[in-house]
């Protein structure tokens, strides 16, 4: 969750140059002071206010080049891919719709490649983009009142082909005070985003590119502009791409985000404060899906062959709008009594709720692809539809705190929350944490010992509930869907009803409970280190049951197991200063942090299988489950010498499986929990310095030992016929006797042997990368004031340099179980400028 | 200042607690089920939404639409008659015979979709049972049950056919029930006749054609004539003439109630089908908001999703009644003339042509060259996404049952008058002449089997023939030009059950040992 000025917030909605501050919260006590929704760690941003004093100016700009950090390497020669082809049809059984070797022989030895191509359509999508950023702010205050004003623009091309987004953010941040004991303020921000996008989005565009033969270019070869649908009529494709982006059959977006909130904190007795803020966030969004009738030729002969796939005809335009209320309102209390007793207290209380609503217009038929609005359309076939949803909290909290002389520190949170998502008898949930730190440096004791090493040392435990509910918005309640319309009379429609979901009215909240023990170590004036060890269990977890088809209905949400996450956590920062020598004046700072934890399910009940999951006591949360994988069959002896695979008709160049329970056999009881799934650990390195007005740092992050099961397009070749990855090349045949790379099938018509869920298609989503790295320059101070300003920085940053990995295709930072493609992550040189008045 | 201040803090307080249903959210779109189920009304919109289920959505859809209804010929592609090369509900690998318990397609939609109609079903008789209201006469809620248990045995049929033994289950299932272990194939049978029986006593009477859309007895009794006759030849093909006696009788009670349609065609095209004497039972679409996603047209008329196979153009008679290559009119230049006119209005060459020069040019490969006629509309060329179809599928017609008629009459009595009669009257109606006089009753039985591939082709009922007379390894174990290897396992008789099911059931579902 994250919360901006402490409202819920959408961090990509917030200029990055109005957050003065971010920190982050993770164990229970810290983080249940906001709630329900904190159960998976709270952000908290804090926008810019301004100073009061002199009025300052402050702008900073930005250029910048994105490319991918990595891109897949496919056939992208066409007689390779046909022999190809060829090999996994035959492979496969399908003896029909091969290229004939003429065809093969005429790719090959071709001098015109305008008529015969070897078309890399990736590099035809993916090129390097700019983006540019400028921002420009005023802070300041006079007379009690305290304001920061600021204005950002980004313009930003996407490094895929038709991707465009332009944001245009503005921000009023003001503060007031009345008298002596009163203060009030205000934030107000809106943000316009423009967006382009081809309508199904970046992982459809990417994988129609990668669903296209090298055997035909996106136009014909006569030069007439028309497009291409395939060479020959027994090739397999996705649309075209770039048809698609050429003829903007986009779903273009604009979206405005406003934010706003104002607040009263009023000083009611000494000691005694109490505030109040509301806060209204609204996003209203529209998008206009135009799809533009595009005819498609055939490359060899140039005859019309179909339309292109764009998803039916017309115009759909569609009105989102999402209004989010906060109100919430506490009293404070701060005392300090005797010699040195502090006591505060918090009480308060807080209501929100959302509601979401859609409008969305339909028309079918356009006599032109040029006007591009409903009413442009022919009303022949029109629809409308619409709905609204909502949800609403409502929460009581308190707090305790006791801290005697900064030495020992304790504090006590109580919330009461109530959530629409649960039903009336079970819907409120009470959720209690505890806190305590010694600060072991204050006792006279440790005083005593003159350590002059040890600067400071707390050491702290702190124990909480936190409640989750977040699933769904009616889980509990029963409900009819309007569904399974049917004509019987053929000229008009009758309306269906039917449930399709078995509820489960009985579900109640889902608790997480938090037990952290750390200490905070600060010695040799600038080494700290700060060390946890935590465990996190999650019970009653909220989830869809996995129900069995004969129930005929789609699964209930249930509360049913416990899962736990224990690990460490350990962070150092060493910040010095040289203060003599030629490097006198360096400020440095070198810091380093690792955290590792494992995860289990200790409680759970009937063990669910789905795919290559498994979720059973003992075992990690969703552990891939499959048939191991041991090999590549050699011969037809090794075959015949192997466990017999299902009802297979093995052949040399398979993929060979575990007999894991030795019964002679490798059948579905021979799958077993493969780890990998979560991390072994995560790592970071970092790397700060400044000298005379030169500034440099570095940011290194790693993933260590995770594990993705990818498949289709990139992974399995001719999926829509997609040209395959070019380590396809080491593929097994009679002559390469591989042991890594089994024997080429057709896509999805490959065989079921190659197809089966086995850890072969689990990858090493493992990765070390230089995350950024920024180098800069501050003017010397004497030589900008003259020119009226006060500081002058210029830099250099790149982001994702270097990447070490062994995650074939694209980048391991984005990795995840399921299809392959996704939005690839950018590379980014990018230079700035940031200038104070 | 002060003493506004703390008058004001009550106040908000008081405002902020004082809203009780402040948490009370209900969906807004959706129907609560304590308010639903409580007039008749209700119960017409939940008998609507058992006839709608599943009718229009895509084949990739999650669940799959059309798999009874707009795509019943995609059932072909796992047979002889047809090739899929897009490879739908996975019948590559079914034809291929890479069938085990984690093929998908077919193997697990079956069981599925079955279950899923069949819930929606016992949900309707449950509460169909409870409801008191007194603006649901009796006569009318027997007859709503009726039909619910019609498509509840039609579904189990498909169970029953595709798995053999698989769970029986009669009443809503919850958390604590949904494991259930299978019980013998003979039960669930004797459940579909159970259905049926009732469904046959309590539907109206009337001829489908003039019952508005909603099943009827006749419709039952055309179905229980498919159940029986599917289960008249044992496990080895041996007729059982006890079974094919009922069938023949049902079939006697369906015949006089409906009568061929004049124009063949016109069964399977849109402008043919409202009140044609001849369909029993169809699975209805109107355009614009009830169609298929992608149109039957679309997917057969331009994707050439179905395949018709060589062999299978070849086994369509000379207009002689003889077959092709041995009738002296056998026009091997030109292969469709001459020929059983039915060929020409199922199968296309290349392109479907509909005269006049209202041509579609398919944009999908044609692997054999051939494509399927039978369910397109003339009207809605050219084939595009924007194409609407609301022809009807058409479920059940006179054609089968004249056809199943034919066949019990012959294995009861040979093949006398009334047997050629049949036959003679579906020939008519497309210019064939009647079979030769005097035909042996074995003679008989083969132009029949014959009969029904061309009459029925891409109706969804080829490789439940081939099942049902034991043929199947004969015949698929032989093609020899259906794209891809075929191979006939005798075990496939029985599919097995859907890896995920197993799992799912903790060991109290167990798989069919065949496939262990």
């Amino acid at each position: 969750m994250v919360l901006i000025d402490g409202v819920q917030g959408n961090l990509s909605d917030l200029n990055p140059n109005n957050i003065e501050n971010i920190s982050v919260l993770k164990d229970a006590a810290s983080a249940s002071i906001y709630g329900a929704r904190a159960a998976n760690g709270v952000i908290l941003v804090t926008t810019k206010t301004g100073k009061e004093g002199k009025i300052s100016m402050e702008y900073s700009g930005n250029y910048g080049v994105h490319t991918p950090t990595k891109m897949y390497e496919l056939i992208t020669n066409s007689a390779e891919y046909m022999e190809m082809f060829n090999e996994a049809r035959l492979n496969s059984g399908l003896t029909s719709g091969l290229y004939s070797q003429d065809i093969i022989n005429t790719y090959r030895n071709a001098t015109d490649r305008n008529l015969y191509p070897n078309t890399d359509w990736l590099d035809l999508i993916f090129n390097p983009a700019p983006t540019q950023t400028h921002n420009l702010s005023f802070s300041g205050g006079t007379g009690g009142t305290r304001f920061d004003i600021s204005l950002g623009y980004v313009n930003q091309e996407g490094i895929m082909k038709g991707f465009n987004y332009e944001k245009y953010n503005i921000r009023v941040n003001l503060s007031s005070q009345v008298n002596d004991k009163i203060k009030f303020g205000a934030n107000f921000s809106v943000k316009k985003g423009v967006k382009s996008a081809p309508r199904q989005g970046a992982a459809d565009t990417f994988l129609a590119a990668m669903s296209q033969a090298p055997t035909y270019s996106p136009q014909l070869a006569d030069g007439s502009g028309r497009y291409t649908f395939k060479a020959y009529d027994f090739e397999y494709n996705n649309k075209s791409p770039i048809a698609l982006i050429d003829n903007k059959v986009n779903r273009n977006t604009d979206d405005y985000v406003i934010s706003s909130q104002g607040w009263l904190d009023i000083q009611l007795l000494k000691g005694l404060k109490w505030y109040t803020k509301a806060a209204v966030n609204m996003d209203f969004s529209k998008y206009y899906d135009f799809r533009a009738q595009v005819p498609l030729y055939n490359f060899r002969t140039n005859e019309f062959m179909t339309l292109l796939d764009v998803g039916g005809s017309g115009l759909v335009v569609q009105d989102d709008q999402n209004v989010y209320k906060n109100l919430y309102t506490y009293l404070n209390f701060d005392q300090e009594f005797g010699d040195g007793h502090k006591v505060s207290a918090q009480a308060g209380y807080s209501m929100e709720d959302n509601v979401y609503q859609y409008l969305n217009g339909y028309r079918k038929n356009y006599p032109s692809d040029v006007l591009r609005q409903l009413n442009a359309g022919s009303p022949s076939v029109q629809q409308a539809t619409g709905t609204q949803n909502e949800w609403a909290m409502m929460s009581f909290f308190g707090r305790l705190g006791y801290n005697f002389k900064d030495r020992y520190l304790l504090e006590a949170n109580l919330r009461y929350d109530g959530t629409s998502r649960l039903n009336p008898d079970s819907r409120w949930g009470v959720f209690p944490s505890f806190s305590a730190g010694w600060r072991v440096t204050e006792e006279q004791f440790v005083k005593d010992l003159d350590l002059n090493w040890l600067n400071s040392l707390k050491i702290r435990g702190s124990y909480g509930e936190l409640g989750n509910q977040n699933i769904g918005l009616y889980p509990y309640q029963s409900i009819l869907a309007l569904t399974g319309n049917y004509s019987f009379n053929d000229s008009s429609l009758s309306s269906g009803v039917a449930q399709t979901s078995l509820a489960n009215p009985n579900i109640m909240w889902e608790t997480t409970s938090i037990l952290d023990f750390g200490f905070d170590l600060t010695a040799f004036q600038g080494l700290n280190v700060t060390f946890d060890w935590y465990k996190k269990t999650t019970t009653d977890i909220l989830r869809g049951s996995q129900v069995t088809d004969a129930v005929g209905l789609n699964p209930p949400t249930v509360n049913n197991g416990t899962m736990e996450n224990s690990g460490v956590e350990l962070g150092l920062q060493y910040t010095n200063r040289v203060n003599s020598g030629y490097f006198s004046g360096l400020n440095y700072n070198l810091g380093f942090n690792i955290d590792h934890y494992k995860n289990k399910l200790v409680d759970f009940g009937a063990r669910e299988i789905s795919g290559y999951s498994l979720r059973e006591e003992g075992y990690e949360w969703d552990s891939f489950y499959m048939l191991e994988w041991i090999g590549i069959f050699q011969s037809t002896t090794e075959i015949t010498n192997s466990p017999k695979q299902f009802t297979d008709a093995t052949v040399p160049g398979d993929l060979k499986f575990k007999d894991a329970n030795k019964d002679g056999k490798v059948d579905n009881d021979d799958r077993i929990p493969i780890s990998g799934r979560y991390p072994a650990f995560n790592y970071a390195f970092n790397l700060s310095s400044n000298w005379r007005g030169f500034d440099l740092s570095a940011q290194f992050q790693g993933v260590e030992n995770v594990k993705y099961f990818v498949n289709d397009w990139g992974t399995i070749p001719f999926v829509q016929g997609s040209p395959p990855t070019t380590d396809w090349r080491d593929r097994w045949t009679e002559s390469n006797p591989s042991t890594t790379m089994p024997r080429m099938y057709w896509g999805w018509g490959a065989p079921e042997r190659i197809r089966r869920n086995s850890s072969w298609y689990l990858q090493d989503g493992s990765y070390f990368r230089l995350k950024n790295l920024t180098f800069g320059y501050t003017l010397p101070n004497q030589l900008t004031q003259r020119a009226g300003i006060q500081q002058l920085r210029v830099y250099f940053s790149g982001d994702n340099l270097v990447t070490l990995t062994k995650y074939p295709g694209l980048d391991p930072e984005r990795g995840g179980s399921g299809s392959f493609v996704n939005y690839p992550q950018n590379k980014i040189y990018s230079f700035g400028v940031n200038v104070k008045f | 200042m002060k003493r506004y201040i703390i008058p004001f803090f009550v106040i908000s307080i008081l405002l902020l607690s004082g809203c009780d249903n402040y948490l009370d959210r209900n969906p807004l779109d959706q129907i609560s089920s304590s308010t639903f189920w409580k007039s008749k009304t209700d119960f017409d919109m939940a008998l609507t939404a058992n006839y709608g289920l599943n009718t229009t959505g895509a084949p990739w859809d999650n669940p799959p639409g059309g798999v009874w209804s707009y795509l019943l010929p995609n059932w072909d592609c796992i047979t002889d008659n047809c090739f899929g090369q897009h490879n739908n509900f996975n019948s590559k690998a079914i034809a291929s015979g890479d069938i085990s318990s984690t093929t998908g397609g077919y193997i697990s939609l079956v069981y599925s979709l079955s279950y899923q109609a069949i819930a929606r079903g016992n949900i309707f008789l449950k509460e169909l049972s409870a409801y008191k209201g007194t603006d649901f006469p009796d006569a009318d809620k027997k007859r709503a049950e009726a039909e619910i248990r019609f498509l509840r045995a039609y579904y189990y049929f498909q169970l029953y056919s595709a798995y053999g033994d698989v769970p029986l289950i009669l009443e809503p299932l919850t958390l604590e029930t949904q494991e259930q272990p299978k019980v013998p194939a003979a039960q669930i049978l004797a459940q579909v006749i159970t259905d049926l029986d009732f469904a046959i006593a309590n539907l109206n009477t009337v001829p489908y054609f003039q019952n508005t859309g909603h099943v009827t007895k006749s419709t039952a009794q055309a179905l229980k004539a498919r159940v029986l006759i599917y289960d008249a030849y044992g496990n080895n093909g041996t007729p059982n003439i006890e079974k094919l006696t009922q069938v023949r009788d049902l079939c006697l009670q369906v015949i006089p109630q409906y009568s061929l349609s004049p124009v063949f065609e016109a069964v399977f095209q849109d402008k043919g089908q409202s009140t044609n004497p001849e369909i029993i039972y169809s699975v209805n679409y109107l355009a614009p908001d009830n169609v298929p996603t992608y149109a039957a047209d679309l997917i057969y008329g331009d994707w050439i999703v179905v395949s018709p196979l060589q062999s299978f153009v070849n086994s369509f008679e000379c207009t002689d009644g003889l077959p092709w290559g041995v009738s002296p009119l056998t026009d091997a230049a030109n292969p469709f003339s001459n020929r059983d006119p039915r060929l020409s209005k199922t199968v296309f060459v290349d392109h479907p042509d509909w005269g006049g020069g209202n041509v579609h040019f398919p944009t999908n490969s044609r692997p054999t060259g051939y494509g399927l006629k039978k369910f397109l509309c003339p009207e809605n060329t050219p084939y595009g996404y924007t194409t609407l179809s609301q022809q009807n599928s058409v479920v059940l017609r006179l054609g089968e049952v004249l056809l199943m008629y034919a066949e019990a009459q012959n294995e009861i009595a040979g093949p006398d008058a009334s047997v050629y009669k049949a036959i003679t009257d579906l020939r008519a109606r497309v210019d064939m002449p009647p079979y030769p006089a005097g035909l042996s009753k074995a003679e008989m039985r083969e132009r029949i089997r014959k009969e029904r591939r061309i009459e029925l082709a891409f109706e969804g009922l080829r490789y439940f023939d081939l099942k049902r007379w034991h043929i199947a390894g004969e015949i698929l174990n032989n093609v020899t030009d259906g794209m891809l290897p075929y191979k006939w396992e005798d075990k496939f008789y029985h599919w097995p059950l859907p890896q995920n099911e197993i799992d799912k059931n903790h060991g109290v579902l167990v798989q069919n040992p065949d496939y262990k």
